[in-house]
């Protein structure tokens, strides 16, 4: 397997009438392909910044960002993003929010609405394919958010705090539902968040950031003993404590 | 809920007492607002015909109910009460119609070029204030004593508030929505048409029943200035020449279509709005 995305030395600052404020600096990482990479730390560290980057929404001030081996195209989409909120549109039925993306790009062939279908039925989505989103659950949301971005087919999964806004039971379980759903598509995934735990269970490596201006701490694989890993399992297995607490360790002692 | 569905309701077997006590309560409550309704209604026009009648008012200028209504039998029958009305409700319509084409159009504009509404923004805000009364007879003098002048006047009354309002409602849309179709590879068009339209469409329709108001004040106003025709016209003549009954004529029948043009965009909304 190779790297399917490089950031190399990418720095980035904002800039307002107060002054220049820098958000990352110097970030340097790879992503293999099929690999579910979780990004953790402070507050205001720049982890969003992050993914607008990998996005292509923002151009880098300094240093590249390649996907196999090519720089990033804005035109080219190879990128899903996931919000912090599902912003299903109310308007719309579940399914024409799920064909979002195929309207915006012009790819709403017979085929790819078929698949649409496909993945309504396969999590579970299916009678409420022409409800209004208002009638779904916030799990059913999430998952419906992520259908929207699997649609699309892209290569990288960005996923930007996508838990924040549930409330902590339902939390644990769309995890572990988003979690299994992105290992059967078998894609690729960057999980941006601030909660050490689901970086740990749902990460294959978990990068830590500094504060302000954001830059790569440490990184760490995660291996647990536990077979057929879930994000739920993992909190059961007897390393998850450890990670636990040495990525706790890094993430607070530069204070 | 109507009545009706009330008085089965509070007659329903399959419900328990108490709830049907407490239909019937809130049956009875309807039925008293209803009765002090009417009641207001009759006393105010009784009380008018009876003042009118025994001299105590001068009908010659207040008019009476039974003057009022026998100018409506009257103009009716010779068919000039639909004549004026019909003229004043196409004003009304057409000024609307301007008014919400041009407030949406130039609202997407200044969304879609951020420098042109900071530019421009100084000149709403003064216009949107300025009394456009104030502006009709500049408007006669321009564009002739006709129904121009009368279209012209009713939608500067409305528009730069449309317009404002409007502007305001596109660039609140979340800014994670914009996000959202920019993550998806929409560009600045999808963003229009996917989310800012679409989730300012309540706000497009409240705008609606504001303007539905404001086009038939303007027309009025457009009407009392330069006209030949309508209920504006009716009002302005009819105080001129003391045809008093005229002139009550006109208000109320006004005061019937405003409420019949509200009611309409109100049933309209619920329509959407499911």
């Amino acid at each position: 397997m190779g790297n399917l995305l490089t950031l190399d030395h990418v720095s980035y600052s904002y800039h307002s009438l107060e002054g220049e404020t820098p958000a990352l600096r110097d970030v340097s990482f790879q992503v293999p392909e099929g690999e579910f990479l979780a990004v953790v730390g402070p507050s205001g560290c720049g982890k969003s910044t992050l993914l607008s980057l990998i996005a292509g929404l923002i151009p880098p001030d300094a240093g590249s960002i390649e996907i196999n081996g090519r720089p990033l195209c804005a035109q080219e989409l190879h990128i899903g993003y996931m919000l912090q909120k599902d912003h299903l549109l109310e308007w719309r039925t579940t399914f024409r929010n799920l064909s979002l993306g195929l309207e915006i790009n012009k790819q709403d062939t017979p085929e790819n609405l078929a698949r649409i279908d496909e993945l309504l039925n396969a999590y579970g989505l299916a009678p409420f394919r022409n409800a209004k989103p208002s009638a779904l659950s916030g799990g059913m949301r999430q998952r419906a958010a992520l259908i929207r971005t699997l649609v699309l087919r892209p290569d990288i999964l960005l996923l930007d705090e996508p838990f924040s806004a549930l409330d902590y039971q339902t939390r644990l379980t769309v995890s572990d539902d988003i979690w299994q759903i992105i290992r059967k598509e078998q894609k690729t995934a960057i999980l941006i968040t601030h909660d050490i735990s689901e970086a740990v269970s749902m990460g294959d490596r978990v990068i830590v950031l500094t504060k302000r201006p954001g830059t790569v701490k440490t990184i760490v694989d995660i291996r647990l003993v536990t077979d057929n890993r879930s994000p739920l399992k993992a909190r059961s297995d007897p390393n998850f404590k450890d990670y636990f607490n040495l990525i706790w360790k890094e993430l607070t002692d530069d204070e | 809920m109507n009545e009706k569905t009330l008085r089965r309701m509070s007659a329903d077997p399959s419900s328990s007492p108490e709830q049907r006590a407490y239909i019937a309560r809130h049956l009875a409550k309807q039925r008293s607002i209803r009765f002090w309704q009417w009641l207001f209604l009759i006393v105010f026009l009784a009380s008018w015909e009876i003042a009118a009648s025994t001299g105590i008012l001068n009908s010659f200028i207040f008019s009476s109910p039974s003057r009022v209504a026998s100018a409506i039998a009257d103009m009716a029958l010779d068919g000039s009460l639909f004549y004026h009305l019909g003229i004043t409700l196409a004003e009304t319509f057409l000024s609307f119609f301007l008014v919400m084409f041009l407030g949406i159009l130039c609202a997407i504009l200044l969304w879609w070029k951020d420098g042109l509404s900071k530019i421009l923004e100084p000149y709403l805000i003064v216009l949107n204030s300025l009394p456009k009364t104030a502006l009709a007879p500049i408007f006669i003098v321009w564009l002739g004593n006709n129904m121009k002048t009368i279209i012209v006047a009713a939608v500067s009354v409305a528009v730069f508030g449309t317009i404002i309002t409007l502007y305001t409602g596109f660039i609140s849309v979340e800014e994670d929505k914009i996000k959202l179709i920019r993550t998806l590879g929409g560009n600045r068009r999808d963003i229009l048409f996917l989310v800012v339209l679409p989730s300012n469409i309540p706000a497009i329709i409240s705008m609606m029943k504001v303007n539905i108001g404001l086009s038939l004040v303007g027309v009025i106003i457009g009407e009392f200035l330069a006209a030949k025709a309508g209920l504006g016209y009716l009002i302005i003549y009819g105080s001129q020449v003391f045809k008093l009954d005229w002139v009550m004529m006109s208000i109320v029948i006004l005061c019937l279509v405003a409420t019949a043009l509200y009611q309409g965009l109100s049933a309209f909304e619920r329509r959407v709005g499911k």
